[in-house]
């Protein structure tokens, strides 16, 4: 996760927009945060107020569940997209959504001659360059963006470094070329090949890719008399400074009827795990299997990395035998899964293990807006309870639990790899061609595991920490 | 130094989702030399800050309101008042 203040941003907008949603708010004063948090003496980030109030309103428009660019009417308000979507049940496969008019601030991946050029008789930039793309007409090197090809050949050549190269910072980003810009200056995301990793959304300094919330449906949901239950994922343990027990407390001081431990279904998850390692993998030496839990990872091998699809393991993901579970005993309630990421949303939305998803940020305005301080709850010493199975949530953990079920790790040759940064991509690869000296591989998209998911709030390290704590039974 | 430095970082919902995470693990920042000088607590509010008029995460050290507070902030802090009582 990365600090940056187009991530406060978000967070501020979430909870204004909660403050209004939740019982005793008011539809209309919705219209008005973006006045509010730019008011007209304010100083501003781009041309004039206005244009930052517009970019604003167009985030709230993706909070509110809405595809930016599906927009008809520029004067419809925020209160009437609130009634529009408190109206439609259907949630569509669409997560991530592009606000156009911040995303042109951005200019699409270039290489600029800076004023450090020496205008030296040499001109090695452009001797080398192979399109003929840079001048020196003003008397120092420019180049023509219509010819340059980015093959980067002048900022090599350049012997006083006066030539930078300026990333676009989401394509950058992503691992899989999902996200670019088109003709026109604005990321395009391909869904056909997105893996819901996050990391684009992390990445834009503008917070330009935005999320789509379904806060509205959950707060109608917490109006009516419907049942509601939160299942939890692990890392959400980490996140603040509370037990768990004080997390299930504030939820439930939400509005929610139960809160369930997505831990109960890691622990189905290992045992089961634990067992196909033992039938398929252990003992027959040209054998690999890798874990399923994190659907990014899912998504990588069945887009992308075909041939690792059969080395998934076939045991589900702890939310599905957590939601299974639920379903049991509560065959009409609201199913709300509370997220560290995206992918897990895109889990949610494949696999209906839940109605709605809701990620640490929009949980925590939630809280925030409710004025709820989980600090300030009084737990009985009898009501704490710590599983094991928490440790999921962490790079490392998943390995430990399955591991533990084990009978015998005899010519077990497990490792971990976190975070689809380019090194670990290239191992992947490596392992679908069966190049690999191990035969259990723990994988998730993220460095240091779910802690660190892109809508996380505390450090991972911290985060772990606390994990590593409620999943003692020393 | 006569008394220690008193920090109090806010750990109300808000301030700690914009930013005041960041500030948990503050006491493994400080520098080694000023450990011994700086008691750090956390409270779910602090008096005289509005979280609807002032930008969160709050802090206080010794009595006095920090907005927007960061690890460089009150370390810099921290150095100026042991500075000023040389």
């Amino acid at each position: 996760m990365i600090k940056n203040n187009a991530m406060f941003i978000r967070r501020e907008l979430l909870t204004r927009l909660c403050t209004q949603l939740q019982e005793g708010g008011s539809l209309e004063l919705i219209d008005r945060i973006p006045l509010e948090m730019k008011p007209r003496n304010n100083s501003h980030i781009r041309c004039c107020v206005h244009k930052d109030r517009a970019v604003l309103k167009y985030k709230l428009m993706a909070c509110l569940g809405f595809n930016i660019e599906d927009e008809s009417d520029e004067l419809t308000p925020l209160s009437e997209y609130v009634k529009i979507t408190e109206e439609k049940e259907d949630i569509t496969d669409v997560r991530l959504t592009v606000v156009d008019e911040v995303c042109l601030s951005c200019s699409p991946g270039n290489y600029v001659v800076t004023n450090m050029c020496q205008s030296c008789d040499g001109r090695p930039c452009q001797v080398n360059c192979p399109k003929d793309a840079i001048n020196f007409s003003s008397g120092r090197a420019q180049i023509d963006a219509n010819d340059c090809v980015n093959c980067g050949l002048c900022l090599k050549y350049c012997p006083f470094h006066a030539i930078i190269y300026t990333p676009v910072p989401c394509e950058e980003a992503c691992p899989v070329d999902a996200i670019s810009k088109d003709k026109n200056g604005i990321a395009n995301i391909n869904h056909d090949l997105c893996i819901f990793c996050g990391r684009c959304f992390e990445a834009c300094p503008y917070g330009a890719v935005m999320e789509k919330s379904h806060i509205v449906n959950i707060y109608k949901a917490l109006k009516s008399e419907e049942e509601m239950i939160a299942l939890v994922a692990p890392a959400l343990y980490g996140q603040f400074a509370a037990s768990p027990e004080q997390v299930h407390a504030a939820i439930i001081q939400l509005g929610f009827d139960k809160v369930v431990d997505v831990a109960v279904g890691a622990e189905i998850t290992a045992q089961k795990e634990a067992h196909e390692l033992e039938e398929e993998i252990l003992g027959n030496p040209d054998q690999k299997m890798t874990t399923s839990c994190c659907p990014s990872y899912q998504e990588l091998a069945k887009k992308h990395l075909t041939n690792l699809e059969e080395k998934l393991s076939t045991t589900q993901t702890p939310l599905y035998y957590t939601s299974e579970l639920v379903k049991q005993e509560n065959i009409n309630a609201k199913l709300v899964f509370i997220s560290p990421c995206m992918a897990k949303k895109h889990e949610v939305f494949a696999t209906k293990v839940a109605d709605y998803t809701l990620n640490f940020e929009e949980l925590g305005s939630m809280l925030a807006a409710a004025e709820i301080e989980m600090q300030s709850i009084k737990i009985e010493e009898t009501e704490k309870k710590n599983l094991e199975a928490r440790v999921f949530s962490y790079s490392g953990g998943v390995t430990e639990m399955v591991k533990s079920h084990l009978q015998s790790t005899e010519g077990l040759k497990e490792t971990k790899l976190s975070g689809f940064s380019k090194e670990n991509i290239k191992q992947l690869k490596a392992l679908a061609l069966g190049k690999s000296d191990y035969n259990f591989y723990e994988i998730m998209a993220c460095e240091e595991g779910c802690v660190n998911g892109c809508n996380t709030i505390a450090k991972p390290s911290l985060a772990k920490r606390q994990i590593k704590k409620y999943s003692s039974n020393n | 130094m006569s008394d220690k430095i008193h920090i109090r970082i806010c750990v109300g919902t808000y301030s700690y989702i914009m930013g005041g995470a960041e500030l948990m693990n503050l006491k493994e920042e400080i520098p080694e030399k000023y450990q011994e000088l700086v008691k750090i607590d956390a409270a779910v509010s602090l008096p005289n800050c509005d979280e609807k008029t002032m930008k969160p995460p709050f802090v206080e050290i010794n009595g006095e309101l920090i907005c927007e507070a960061s690890k460089e902030t009150i370390l810099l802090k921290i150095q100026e008042i042991i500075e000023s009582e040389k």
